[in-house]
């Protein structure tokens, strides 16, 4: 009885102090995931811009090369472009995805039908690309490869010839410009006409390829096409997307649209 | 006999002057406390409202997308899809006109709350004429 208030002197103030502690515990935790809603919803509303961003990119690279065309040779830049304050896009691509070979006019060339002409070649950017080897494979007849002949260059030569798959390391090195150039010839040891498809793998000289496969019989364009890749991106922000397109120039469509996780950088 | 009263005499002292102690203590304390947790009750509506309107600023947008280009023009809507929000898309030509062969449109998309001038989200992008998905 005598001890008992004694004990309590001070528990008023303990008790309350105790009680502040917890409250403020408990709103500093409230706040803290408070924080990391609104963090949260603010990097969703990025990350959707970002798309939207990564989108303009593209659009924005097909456009360029439309609008060109309409007057030359078609291509776009690559590089940084503000949409708004704050707000732009990267577009690039590596040299690989540039190359656009038409083939609608490749045919073996009579008398002697062992050159398979017609084919064109362009980089679908004003960066210029450069291929370093063309790695050739061809159906039906075992025939030879001997000359790879471009922009009215011989740029690999064997008179022995090499089987199909010919790995041909061209010298000089083709650059290709965003005009027209001529994939002069591919000639064989004999008569081609059996051929039914010739399939070219161009390595550039970054080590980036392109597979383009030529069917000397029919109008097919397949390999007029281009991939674009585009990152969007805010100011301010870490977070970006990035999509890549392949372009088909003869049928005018978007054939693949893929987002990645590479980011491009001007 | 006689420690007993002056012990509880001390006892109703001291609680008088920590009653007092703790009240300034909890005045000072309460009152950003109290700011804070009406500031995240508020939060919570906002963090609600913005995320319903970057939703409905994406179906906008996704809608653009599908548009037929020539029909792609600016125009809004009061009580967006019956929520409480209002759209407004706005459609320019970043590049070309209406009349050239190939042109490319911006389009930007605005939400906000129904009555309010500011917009809660704002997301933009591009569109290619004569671009389509396909083979």
């Amino acid at each position: 009885m005598i001890k008992t208030p004694a004990v309590q002197k001070g528990m008023t103030l303990v008790v309350a102090i105790l009680l502040i502690s917890f409250v403020t515990i408990v709103v500093a935790g409230i706040t803290f995931f408070i924080v990391e809603i609104f963090r949260r919803s603010d990097a969703q509303a990025t990350d959707l811009q970002c798309i939207y961003l990564a989108q303009a990119g593209i659009q924005n690279a097909i456009y360029q090369y439309r609008f060109r065309d309409l007057t030359g040779t078609g291509y776009f830049n690559f590089g940084q472009t503000s949409v708004d304050a704050g707000r732009f896009f990267v577009v690039g691509g590596n040299p690989a995805d540039m190359v656009m070979v038409n083939s609608a006019g490749a045919h073996f060339r009579a008398p002697d039908n062992k050159n398979l002409e017609g084919i064109t070649m362009q980089s679908a950017s004003s960066t210029p690309v450069t291929i370093d080897r063309m790695i050739v494979s061809w159906s039906g007849p075992s025939l030879k490869l001997t000359r790879i002949r471009i922009g009215n260059s011989n740029v690999w030569n064997n008179n022995q010839g090499l089987s199909s798959p010919a790995n041909c390391n061209i010298n000089p090195n083709v650059t290709l410009s965003n005009a027209v150039t001529n994939l002069t010839y591919l000639r064989w040891n004999a008569a081609a006409l059996g051929m039914s498809w010739v399939k070219i793998e161009f390595v550039m000289t970054d080590g980036s390829t392109k597979v383009v496969q030529v069917y000397p019989y029919s109008a097919s364009t397949s390999s007029f096409r281009f991939t674009v890749k585009a990152t969007g991106k805010t100011t301010g922000s870490p977070i970006y997307r990035t999509i890549e397109a392949d372009y088909n120039a003869s049928t005018n469509n978007i054939s693949r649209y893929n987002e990645i996780s590479a980011q491009i950088t001007p | 006999m006689k420690s007993v009263p002056r012990l509880r005499l001390n006892f109703k002292a001291f609680t008088l002057v920590e009653l007092v102690m703790t009240m300034i203590v909890l005045g000072i304390i309460s009152v950003p406390l109290s700011l804070m947790l009406s500031q995240q009750i508020n939060s919570v509506f906002v963090s609600e409202d913005y995320i319903t309107a970057l939703n409905l600023a994406r179906l906008e947008l996704e809608r653009a997308n599908n548009a037929n280009y020539t029909n792609l023009i600016s125009g809004s809507n009061s009580s967006y899809e019956g929520y409480s929000y209002d759209m407004v898309r706005n459609v320019t030509y970043a590049n070309g006109t209406v009349a050239t062969a190939e042109s490319l449109k911006k389009i930007s998309v605005d939400i906000k709350k129904s009555g309010s001038a500011a917009a809660l989200v704002n997301l933009v992008t591009y569109r290619a004429k004569n671009v389509n998905f396909g083979p």
